[in-house]
């Protein structure tokens, strides 16, 4: 989600609440019988609060899961989440006197602060990232579809090499076809090559495409792994073919480029989604404990 | 054939069973999930096991409560609730806690002023604004304070009663500029140091203010400071001296040895104007000894009222207090380290025993002021709230078992 002029609201709000909960502390810091804690009554006021927004930022989870609910508009509760979860923290400070002094407090404050900091750093993350997913990589797919869209476009080069090898019918051939893409290649296949670049091309093919093809991110030493280096590459191959199979030679390259595409955007999709392994379960525990210390702490 | 991205092209690449399957960043966030509630509860579930609250406690207790810390319902109590404080029976169980004042209007609960779960502090001290929750605006059944009603602070603290009042009545002379600066004397020659005991009852000051038993100076006595310098001679012919006490005990004591005088020398009979009896001499001696002593020798420290002679003159009364500040427990081992002076700075100057000699509060405040770098300017560092002059004894009630089975 992008931080624009809508959410001004709710930042005046956040703001405006903080104000409030420091300028209630002052008098309190100064003059309640033995100063701030957890629990005196506006301890125990600056807790309720607290726990309430965090409670609240962690129901989105709970309203992503049921997205047919019609409980406030996804957005609302999205901006909610940012907000109010970065405020409970300053108002969960208030409510402990800058003070974790038990074991349970301890373990609370350093939850609250890591999932705090780590809900910031995502939301900067979900800023940025997706803007720039939209300038580099233009042949974005589902992320979850990469492995089973790797495999096609492996299928893909291989009808395409199949094509260009194809005249002496005992070659064997190097893929099978089974995607629409690759069985329309496979059956346009006209070649010029003679034997020579042929078996050439055959080498170049299963000692640098396949194995760049079959592990793309474990390949960084390829020179397909890079635009340039793979442009030249294709260069060459073209120099030494027949001008009939340049379009096909293009169609590699193009399968290349899109393969080079999908490591980017695997890498920032891991970056865009990575932070939530550690403020999701975080935020999790955070709330069972958090509430565990408010009944305790109630009781006692 | 060129490549083209049709849509229809696109659309034929999608595996439609893909939202069904867990990809490892959704997964991972589950397990992680789940194993972080799991551990966070196994980790109260040890100590629950154990029967252990230490996780819960807001803080750690003092060294004395330690051993409760695994318990929290020895202090705070099974009836315990929202907005429920540790109640006051709980303390009584094993503290004695005498009242403040009888003219105070309430007395408020003991974790009101004594505030636990904040560590290796000293408990007993308790907070100033456990004070200041009746001295900032002080009202009294009686509806007259005994003490200032306005006090929220110690630079707010008024002037010491004692320094306040411009001379003190002691009953004695005695010339400190004398004895100081013309005979330069040390403090130390007349006023013992601290380290010397006082007496047990001089550890309660009148409003119950135990002090350590090396707070006091010793009040100097004429035995122990005086008498080298101002021996109470009767008479040349005598090598006894007269007894420091009062002159009815002095007149018999001086009889006694002119007496047994005359019977061991017989020849001073009748010598320089004397009479020739031995009854007559003792009485013209007696006469010209007390009358030395009366208007000489004790007049230099002591005034009197003697209408009909020296047997039955009046010593007016001594005052030294044991205690100058009794309401408050100032420790001089404490303030070992200043000279005298810095503190009692006219000892020096003053020439006559009724000027008041107690440094005022501004001679305190240049140490014990509000901030980081003070002494420490909080109330209990001078007072003591509860009156222990009325303190009750605590009968022990467990037995070490009972006590170790708390923090086993």
């Amino acid at each position: 989600m992008r931080i624009d002029q809508s959410h001004r609201p709710w930042a005046v709000a956040t703001v405006s609440i903080l104000l409030v909960a420091l300028l209630a502390y002052i008098p309190y810091q100064l003059f309640y019988p033995g100063g701030p804690a957890g629990n005196t009554w506006p301890g125990l006021c600056y807790g309720v609060l607290g726990y309430g927004m965090m409670l609240f930022a962690g129901l989105l989870g709970a309203r992503k899961r049921v997205p047919l609910w019609r409980i406030g508009r996804a957005q609302v509760w999205m901006r909610g989440h940012l907000w109010l979860g970065a405020l409970s923290l300053p108002i969960l400070l208030l409510h402990a006197g800058f003070r974790a002094r038990g074991p349970l407090t301890l373990v609370l404050a350093i939850l609250l602060t890591v999932v705090v900091l780590s809900g910031i750093t995502g939301a900067l993350l979900q800023h940025f990232i997706p803007k720039r997913m939209t300038q580099v990589v233009h042949l974005e797919t589902i992320y979850e579809q990469i492995p089973h869209v790797r495999e096609m476009l492996f299928e893909e080069a291989g009808a395409i090499v199949d094509s260009l090898c194809a005249v002496p019918a005992n070659l064997p051939a190097v893929a099978s076809h089974s995607t629409p893409a690759a069985v329309a290649v496979a059956e346009d296949s006209p070649s010029d090559l003679t034997e020579v670049q042929r078996a050439n091309l055959l080498h170049v093919y299963r000692s640098g495409m396949v194995p760049f093809l079959r592990d793309p991110e474990g390949n960084r030493s390829s020179p397909l792994s890079s635009r340039a280096k793979a442009s030249a590459w294709f260069d060459a191959l073209r120099r030494q073919s027949p001008p009939s199979v340049h379009e096909a030679l293009s169609d590699l390259e193009s399968i290349f480029e899109e393969e080079r595409q999908l490591i980017i955007q695997r890498k920032l999709y891991l970056l865009l989604h990575g932070w939530l392994l550690v403020h999701v379960p975080l935020s999790v525990t955070l709330l069972v404990l958090g509430g565990i210390h408010a009944f305790v702490a109630i009781h006692y | 054939m060129a490549r083209i991205r049709t849509t229809k092209n696109l659309g034929q690449r999608v595996d439609r069973t893909y939202l069904k399957r867990l990809y490892p960043i959704p997964l991972w966030r589950r397990i992680l999930t789940v194993a972080g509630v799991l551990v966070a509860l196994l980790w109260l579930g040890i100590y629950a096991v154990a029967r252990n609250q230490t996780p819960y406690t807001s803080g750690a207790l003092t060294p004395a409560h330690a051993f409760l810390g695994k318990k929290c319902a020895v202090c705070h109590g099974d009836s315990a609730g929202i907005g429920k404080k540790v109640d006051d029976r709980q303390c009584a169980a094993c503290h004695d806690g005498p009242v403040h004042q009888a003219s105070a209007t309430f007395n408020p609960a003991c974790v009101s002023c004594h505030v636990e779960h904040r560590g290796d502090v000293r408990l007993s001290a308790g907070i100033d604004a456990g004070c200041l929750q009746c001295h900032a605006n002080l009202h009294t059944k009686t509806g007259v304070p005994a003490v200032a009603a306005k006090i929220d602070s110690f630079a707010n603290h008024p002037e010491f009663a004692k320094k306040a009042s411009s001379k003190d009545a002691t009953g004695l002379r005695f010339n400190h500029q004398k004895h100081v600066g013309e005979l330069s004397q040390k403090c130390a020659d007349c006023h013992a140091p601290a380290e010397t005991a006082q007496p047990a009852s001089q550890h309660l000051s009148k409003g119950g203010g135990r002090v350590s038993s090396h707070a006091l100076i010793t009040i100097p006595t004429y035995a122990g400071v005086c008498l080298p310098c101002h021996a109470l001679t009767i008479d040349d012919k005598l090598t006894e001296l007269a007894p420091h006490d009062k002159p009815e005990v002095v007149h018999p004591f001086v009889q006694a040895q002119f007496t047994q005088y005359i019977a061991a020398h017989p020849g001073d009979l009748g010598k320089d104007g004397a009479p020739g009896s031995a009854k007559a001499w003792v009485d013209f001696k007696v006469a010209a000894a007390e009358k030395k002593l009366l208007e000489e020798t004790c007049t230099r420290c002591h005034t009197f009222t003697a209408p009909q002679g020296f047997a039955t003159a009046a010593v007016t009364p001594t005052a030294i207090p044991a205690r100058w500040f009794t309401k408050g427990s100032f420790d001089h081992s404490a303030h070992k380290e200043l000279t005298c002076a810095s503190c009692h700075a006219k000892a020096a100057t003053s020439t006559v025993a009724a000027d008041v000699l107690l440094p005022g509060i501004g001679v305190c405040r240049q140490c014990h002021a509000a901030g980081s770098a003070s002494a420490g300017a909080s109330c209990s560092t001078c007072h003591i709230y509860h009156d222990w002059s009325k303190e009750k004894p605590v009968e022990g009630k467990y037995v070490i078992d009972q006590v170790s089975r708390l923090n086993p």
